[in-house]
């Protein structure tokens, strides 16, 4: 019969390799953290969609994702909103 | 090898349903259109791409609506030079000066003019050209075609798909609504403003005209403005039962308070938000603010340009207050039937705003909009402008802004995201309640187009199909 110690020791294991795992499938950008350096940059619910905020040089949005052709990020502003910028509004 | 087809033979095969013989058409022609909107488009080059397009889009739906010959090579540099003028007159009071001698404007002719001359030339040819922007794109269209091309109601009736008759009537609505916009500059401020004055003491709209002088005369509309102020100044002296009359409501830092006097107690309830009071701006006004959205006809509405239909701009100016508040709201309320659109650029403080997680464009009349926590060494003063629309089959994108299939699904997931390929990366997202049309299925996935003309792929659980 297995002891505590055992147990404990094989779901230390479960939860290594779950996070393990975890941290291979994220996408590379996922809880980056960037600084807007345009002047004013629009927050798109879709690239091509509705303005649903603005955001000013100096605010820091956190990155979800960004997209196919790489000229537009997902991110997650100051105010809890998700929504899409277009790259050139990051500091190079 | 084969020659290559004719551009009657190109012309025929598309009538005919062959889709391939505008691609033809479309690869032989846009380099050479392109330099030719370069040429026109001398202020903004990089929008000729755009206006080839945009020819192009027209001629393809035009060759489809009759038989009849067109000669194709000049047919298209025609269109091509009308999408340019479209362009220019939408564009060039805000793209250069024309008081700049740099941008080769000669306004002189073969004789000099007196400076004070070419001034008022220079000035009259500017706001011309403003007010031509300004007039809804058929109209304007119109008119080009027939004072600058001369050509018969019968051929812009043709064009337009419409009767000449109609196209009559569109140049008439055209030129009077010219004339109108240069009387309303030329008002004399003291009668439009006795009728601000009539209008304000009444609480009714005021005319159309004096609405059309003050969208053109900023002193009259700081005029309008302090106006308000002092109605909502003195609605601060009324006594506290008061203050919940009127109508409408706006909701400021969590209590909801009624229209007009929504100022007076958003004093008392605020959390760290001054309201200054609302202005709602309804189809037929001129618009406060320029708006570039989907939810407008062409995607652009100018600064003074008359608000249309199904449409209307919501504005409150809000007073942040000093200190460091981690959470400033608003709630903005749109008219009855309309849903919430855009969030408008904010004027005043540069202060990070968006709609709060919640705010679902599209679906909901009330949007909450917060403010970004900051530390405010000083009181600040914001305007808030959001743009309202009345959806029309589900929908709140402006017809001519939509893909030309009818939508078969609605989107249900909130989260729900938009593939460049199944499982492949993401190119965009779906908002609740968004109509998109259905081209292709494979597997779980579903290749869509969305309202706003987006494509690409979506989980089949995201989209339910519509009735």
């Amino acid at each position: 019969m297995a002891s505590a110690a055992d147990l404990r020791r094989a779901a230390l294991a479960v939860l290594l390799a779950i996070s393990m795992t975890m941290a291979a499938t994220a996408p590379a950008d996922a809880a980056r953290k960037a600084r807007i350096c345009a002047s004013r940059t629009a927050v798109l619910d879709s690239p091509g969609g509705f303005t649903v905020g603005y955001l000013f040089r100096g605010d820091r949005v956190r990155i979800a994702r960004r997209s196919a052709n790489r000229r537009w990020v997902r991110v997650t502003t100051p105010t809890d909103l998700r929504g899409w910028i277009p790259v050139r509004a990051f500091c190079r | 090898m084969s020659p290559s087809p004719s551009d009657t033979q190109l012309v025929a095969a598309y009538r005919r349903g062959d889709r391939h013989a505008f691609d033809t058409i479309h690869a032989r022609y846009h380099v050479r259109l392109e330099r030719f909107a370069r040429q026109m488009l001398k202020a903004n080059p990089a929008v000729a791409e755009d206006v080839v397009q945009e020819a192009m889009l027209r001629a393809s739906r035009a060759l489809l609506r009759d038989d009849r010959q067109i000669d194709l090579k000049p047919w298209l540099y025609r269109l091509t030079r009308n999408c340019a003028l479209d362009e220019l007159s939408r564009t060039r009071t805000d793209s250069f000066a024309l008081d700049d001698d740099e941008h080769g404007l000669e306004l002189t002719g073969p004789v000099a003019l007196e400076p004070e001359e070419a001034t008022a030339r220079r000035t009259s040819l500017r706001e011309t050209l403003g007010d031509l922007a300004a007039l809804p794109e058929v109209q304007r269209h119109a008119l080009v075609r027939r004072e600058v091309d001369g050509l018969s109601h019968e051929q812009i009736a043709a064009e337009l798909g419409t009767t000449p008759q109609a196209s009559r009537s569109l140049v008439h609505r055209a030129r009077t609504s010219l004339v109108q916009e240069r009387d309303a500059r030329t008002a004399d401020c003291e009668g439009v403003r006795a009728d601000l004055l009539r209008a304000h003491d009444e609480r009714r709209r005021a005319s159309a005209a004096s609405l059309r002088h003050v969208a053109h005369c900023g002193a009259c509309r700081a005029f309008r403005r302090d106006l308000k102020r002092t109605r909502q100044a003195a609605a601060i002296m009324l006594p506290g039962p008061l203050l919940f009359l009127g109508a409408g409501t706006v909701k400021i830092g969590g209590t909801i308070v009624a229209g007009k006097k929504a100022a007076a107690l958003a004093g008392i309830a605020a959390v760290g938000v001054v309201g200054l009071g609302t202005q709602v701006y309804g189809p037929g006004d001129p618009s406060p603010v320029a708006v570039t959205s989907k939810a407008v006809p062409t995607g652009r509405l100018a600064q003074g340009q008359l608000i249309p239909a199904g449409t209307a701009v919501v504005r409150q100016e809000v007073e942040l207050r000093a200190g460091a508040v981690t959470r400033r709201a608003l709630t903005l309320t749109c008219p009855a039937g309309t849903r919430v659109a855009d969030l408008l650029r904010p004027e005043g403080a540069r202060l990070s705003v968006s709609y709060a997680p919640g705010t679902v464009v599209g679906r909901r009349r009330a949007a909450r909009i917060v403010f970004a926590p900051a530390t405010l060494p000083a009181p600040a003063r914001v305007t808030v402008t959001m743009l309202c629309k009345r959806p029309r089959g589900g929908s709140i994108v402006a017809p001519d802004q939509r893909p030309s299939s009818a939508p078969t699904h609605v989107v249900v997931d909130g989260d729900a995201l938009l593939y460049a390929a199944p499982g492949g990366a993401a190119i965009g997202s779906l908002r609740v309640g968004q109509p998109v049309t259905v081209r292709a299925a494979s597997g779980a996935w579903r290749a869509v187009t969305t309202d706003t003309r987006e494509r690409g792929w979506v989980r089949a659980a995201a989209l339910r199909s519509t009735p």
